[in-house]
């Protein structure tokens, strides 16, 4: 288990990190989300002690040497572009004091399961950006940290590499590890966060379990196809109104005002399809802002 | 720390740039060592001895003078310089160049004082010895030898402090431009990361020395095996480069008297290489941890090569003995950084007490244990500065 109790760590101009805390089990996923400059790479930072905190406490209940506790993909490429994938997976699996044999199994497996194989005598000044960020991915997973933390680590990648990324990420938390995650691609990494945080400005203004995040969260929405005139605006208790494309999205007060319109367009037989669900988490962490 | 020196190590010393090195310093040994083997078949002529003729009169009385790269022709015809007798004078025929017509000038010039000298009566010598000779008494007069030796060792100690603090402040460079810093430091310290870039720079400098040592001795051993190094030391004796006709190596290097007082200074003046190279090679990552990109890294490095330079040509001007024992040299001697030209300098052209070396020596290291606490923090402080996702780092209050 990893907990950050109260940690803080600012600047000048009120950015970093205030007072935050957050708790990840085992096995579970989380993200924190945020503007930029809210403080997410502040935390991951002083969670890896590149940078001292000013105040608070983290603990980490692993058995693990501390050197191979955690692995890092930091969110600009940080490669060393004249090198091989193999020797930079190398370089990285010494600096974690693997043995040789270790590092040779574990490259093998991680350069499969991130179908790059075919790169490891590529240099990386060759590799496309989403290749790099890949062999980015197996340096910081290669000795199978405790915690593993991602920044941004879906951006600049295509959708296939973006479907394998989220796969090896689920994969690699379901083995009772601990998965930190920061992205602006909200929808990508919604069916991946178990828990969330989010920051604004330095402070954690929403958190928890992202399915009791969102069914507690009194704001529902319902969706109408083929509702182009937006019939239901008026409607009591809707605060706000979406089209996209022929579907209508009624951002509703509460779940009665949204069960009411989707009562009434059922009635009316309205559209083809009608959804009432929570709202999305990117409209979760908007509506938080 | 290892994985880090490893690694460094392996990216500087196997790569295609430095066995092409390798290869060209080995061949190089090999050629130098074998100069006198090549150059018969590859340039005779500046081997093989220039024949010169002359009458027997002149051979008699300045045969002896010959240098080593002339050789005495008896047959007129077959000779590349010849002197002849014409009318009053001398007539000289053949290709020569500057050097050898100013020998062959002194030559004749010898041979004509001392044939007419030989011609006249007794007084009249006396008189003319009156003359020509100036009795002169030389009182309190030290000969101060043109200090080669103290240019060469400055120069060498310039080029390799630049080269190999140059090569860590660049690596440090790479390491924050590509953000690879970030990674690194997840896995060791800020202070590991100091020390091993440090240790790094030295480890280069030594393995560097056992590679291009090795060929240099491999060659030497070849030589040593071939001809005792006998056709290689009369190639310099003919070149006029030593004085001395040598029959092998051993024999050279026993006539320098390499004595404990002599391997002492050369190891003092290592130790003081050593204290002013980390010292500086110090500076150089403290200065570079401030660089963020690399257009960045001329302007901020660019002082400080600036100020080295300054220092070199300083230690290059003042070099004279009396500079060293009493003037700028003698305080520069307990500069630090500066030491570590002046006072290999004074070592090896004026005598330095025990004293002085120790109080040098001390504050040497003094300086470079305060600069390596010091610089600690400011590295780690200043490492992380300066990636994109730094700005706040940069205004920590």
């Amino acid at each position: 288990m990893l907990e950050i109790e109260r940690l803080t760590k600012l600047f000048s101009l009120n950015s970093g990190c205030d007072n935050v805390s957050l708790m990840c089990r085992k096995g579970e996923i989380h993200g924190v989300l945020g503007r930029n400059g809210s403080g997410k790479t502040t935390l991951f930072r002083c969670l890896l002690k590149l940078i001292p905190c000013d105040d608070g406490e983290v603990r980490l209940d692993s058995s693990m040497p501390a050197i191979r506790q955690y692995g890092y993909l930091p969110e600009e490429r940080s490669v060393i572009s004249d090198l091989r994938v193999t020797e930079m997976i190398d370089f990285f699996a010494s600096l974690k004091q693997m043995s040789k044999n270790e590092k040779k199994d574990e490259k093998a497996v991680w350069l499969r399961k991130l179908e790059c194989e075919h790169l490891e005598f590529k240099r990386l000044r060759e590799c496309s950006k989403g290749n790099q960020q890949k062999v980015q991915l197996i340096c910081s997973l290669i000795h199978r940290p405790d915690v593993l933390i991602l920044d941004e680590p879906l951006t600049g990648l295509d959708v296939s590499n973006v479907r394998l990324f989220k796969q090896v990420i689920a994969d690699y938390a379901h083995r009772d590890k601990i998965v930190l995650l920061s992205s602006h691609q909200y929808e990508e990494i919604e069916p991946l966060c178990d828990y969330l945080t989010v920051l604004d400005k330095s402070k954690v203004i929403l958190q928890g379990k992202l399915r009791d995040i969102k069914r507690n969260h009194p704001t529902k929405t319902v969706s109408v196809s083929e509702d182009a005139h937006m019939i239901y605006a008026l409607q009591k208790g809707v605060v706000d109104v979406r089209q996209e494309g022929n579907t209508t999205k009624y951002i509703c007060k509460n779940e009665s005002d949204a069960l009411n319109i989707a009562t009434l367009a059922l009635k009316n037989r309205d559209g083809r399809t009608i959804k009432v669900e929570s709202l999305t988490l990117k409209e979760l962490v908007g509506d938080q802002h | 720390m290892k994985a880090l020196i490893a690694f460094s190590l392996n990216r500087r010393l196997n790569n295609p740039v430095s066995w092409m090195l390798f290869a060209f310093s080995f061949i190089l040994f090999g050629v130098v060592l074998f100069a006198d083997i090549l150059l018969v078949s590859l340039a005779p002529a500046l081997v093989v001895p220039r024949s010169i003729h002359m009458n027997w009169q002149m051979l008699e009385v300045v045969g002896e003078y010959l240098p080593a790269n002339f050789i005495y022709q008896s047959d007129l015809m077959k000779a590349d310089i010849q002197i002849q007798l014409k009318d009053d004078g001398y007539l000289v025929v053949g290709h020569i160049s500057v050097e050898d017509k100013q020998f062959i000038d002194h030559l004749i010039h010898g041979y004509h004082r001392i044939s007419m000298v030989e011609k006249m009566p007794d007084h009249l010598v006396s008189l003319l010895d009156q003359v020509m000779i100036a009795n002169i008494e030389w009182e309190n007069i030290v000969e101060e030898p043109r200090n080669h030796l103290g240019f060469m060792v400055i120069t060498s100690i310039y080029f390799m402090l630049l080269s190999f603090s140059t090569a860590v402040a660049n690596e440090v460079v790479n390491e924050k431009t590509s953000n690879v810093i970030e990674v690194i430091l997840t896995s060791v310290s800020h202070k590991e990361h100091y020390y091993s870039k440090l240790l790094i720079g030295w480890f280069t400098m030594l393995s560097q020395l056992v590679i291009h040592g090795f060929g240099l001795i491999f060659w030497l051993m070849v030589r040593v095996a071939f001809d005792s190094g006998g056709g290689l030391l009369e190639l310099l004796y003919r070149w006029q480069w030593i004085l001395v006709q040598y029959q092998s190596i051993e024999e050279w290097l026993h006539s320098y008297n390499i004595g404990i007082t002599e391997i002492s200074t050369v190891i003092l003046c290592a130790i003081f290489l050593m204290l002013g190279i980390l010292l500086v090679q110090l500076l150089m990552v403290l200065v570079s941890v401030h660089i963020n990109s690399i257009e960045e890294a001329a302007a901020i490095q660019g002082p400080f090569y600036l100020g080295m330079l300054i220092v070199y040509y300083m230690a290059i001007f003042i070099n004279s003995s009396e500079q060293l024992n009493q003037g700028w040299g003698y305080l520069f001697s307990y500069t630090p950084i500066l030491s570590m030209l002046f006072m290999p300098s004074r070592l090896l052209s004026t005598n330095v007490t025990i004293s002085e070396l120790v109080l040098s020596l001390g504050i040497a290291l003094l300086t470079l244990i305060i600069f390596l606490i010091l610089g600690e923090d400011y590295y780690r402080k200043n490492l992380l500065k300066g990636s994109t996702k730094s700005t706040f780092v940069k205004n920590e209050v």
